[in-house]
């Protein structure tokens, strides 16, 4: 087994059988189960149709996964390096490319993991929408883009602040500041800012796609390829962040972690 | 003669400027209901106001329209119709004297509560609108424990990943 994919099989261990995750892995269910109850709960009520119910619980579903990648993010590396176990790894035949690729993929597993514990919901929520198929595979494709979006540049933050609380706090603050605006597109979106500042954040990127899926029907790959276009630029734009950021420590050598 | 052409001028006048005089006098509508004047459903339930507007005047009146105005008899505040009817107002361009026409509206139940709804009608020459009596409106809450069928996959789904995030390392350590 190679360095990544063992440090992957540990970090996984950890994450999925302990105690405390599992208790926090079964709050999250929990909070689809909430969402999708309160939603459901509505549409009989309002005039919310079984297709805005859909798109209402594909984006809590995005937001949750985003939340919890973020915050994962924040730990995995920066704590290797503030317990020390960072240089213990380092020290052994693995590279930091290669401890970065290994946290990178923990991420990118939990939201999967997450994904697909919401597909039981969505399955549900669709009945009578015809967008079953197409809102599990918009949401896999726009959810892994824009939580990739946001988690590569949280993990090169971890790597360059090596503080656990520092790149948490700024990682909530990047997740508020793309993700306020997705809730409130309509009020602060207007003007050229707004709609510059739409045209970038991934989150409004992918709630827009599922939009245009779910409650507008448009499927085709091609009535969605603006947005879907910004999605990708912004996720390659992330890769490169992390990758100079990755490259730039692995040529100066490592440095001492930030304060006392 | 100077009276005359000042007097018309200054009809000329006040029409340019839009300045109208005052009236006081309701258009001569009357409404007339089909639906009863109490009715009642739960939330998500959608009942139906069917009425008759008749021009009871001498005159063709050419621009009428008939728009619906909702009250919380119980919190006393007026009604946002956004969510309770998708059409708030009917227009008619035109309603000769003695003819009728007719007012069907749905009316989606949403908050629970105790209502009175009633119709206005307007015509631009006339200051006064005429009112309608009130149809009462009584809504109950929606009981409904599994909406969606949603209550098997909401309880089953944490409940399902639980054991199994619990099972799977106990066997695993068993194994070891």
């Amino acid at each position: 087994m190679n360095g990544v994919a063992l440090i992957w099989s540990k970090d996984m261990r950890e994450m999925l059988f302990s105690r405390k995750a599992t208790l926090s892995l079964v709050l999250g269910t929990l909070l689809y189960s909430l969402a999708s109850y309160l939603i459901l709960t509505n549409t009989g009520i309002t005039l919310l149709t079984q297709a805005e119910a859909l798109w209402a619980f594909s984006k809590t579903a995005i937001l949750v996964g985003l939340l919890v990648v973020l915050v994962e993010s924040s730990a995995s590396l920066a704590s290797e390096f503030e317990s020390g176990t960072a240089d213990l790894l380092l020290v052994a035949p693995l590279s930091l490319r290669e401890l970065v690729l290994a946290k990178v993929g923990v991420a990118l597993t939990l939201w999967a993991a997450l994904y697909l514990v919401s597909i039981p919901y969505v399955i549900v929520i669709a009945t009578g929408t015809g967008a079953t198929f197409a809102c599990l595979a918009y949401s896999a494709v726009v959810g892994t883009l824009a939580v990739g979006a946001l988690a590569l540049p949280v993990t090169a933050l971890g790597l360059a602040f090596r503080s656990v609380r520092n790149t948490l706090v700024t990682s909530l603050l990047v997740l508020l500041a793309f993700a306020v605006p997705a809730f409130f597109a309509g009020t602060l979106s207007a003007g050229g800012v707004g709609t510059v500042l739409k045209r970038l954040d991934p989150v409004q990127n992918a709630f827009a796609i599922l939009d245009n899926v779910i409650v507008d029907n448009n499927f085709s790959v091609g009535s969605n390829a603006g947005d879907l276009t910004s999605l990708v630029v912004f996720f390659l734009g992330s890769c490169v962040v992390l990758a100079v950021v990755v490259l730039h420590i692995e040529r100066t050598g490592p440095v001492p972690p930030a304060g006392p | 003669m100077r009276l005359v052409a000042a007097w018309l001028l200054l009809v000329v006048f006040l029409q340019v400027t839009g300045v109208r005089a005052e009236s006081s006098a309701a258009p001569p509508l009357q409404f007339e209901y089909s639906s009863a004047a109490t009715l009642s459903g739960v939330s998500g339930d959608f009942v139906q106001v069917s009425a008759r507007v008749t021009n009871v005047g001498g005159q063709a009146l050419s621009d009428v329209t008939v728009y619906l105005s909702m009250f919380n008899t119980v919190d006393k505040t007026p009604v946002d119709l956004e969510d309770w009817s998708a059409q708030k107002a009917i227009n008619f361009q035109g309603l000769p004297a003695g003819q009728s026409q007719a007012i069907d509206l749905s009316i989606h139940l949403v908050n629970p509560g105790e209502y009175s709804l009633v119709l206005v009608g307007y015509v631009p020459s006339a200051d006064t609108p005429t009112i309608s009596r009130a149809t009462f409106l009584h809504v109950e809450a929606r009981k409904n424990l599994n909406p969606g069928n949603i209550l098997v996959v909401a309880l089953g789904t944490p409940l399902a990943l639980a054991i199994v995030l619990r099972i799977a390392p106990a066997r695993r350590r068993v194994a070891q």
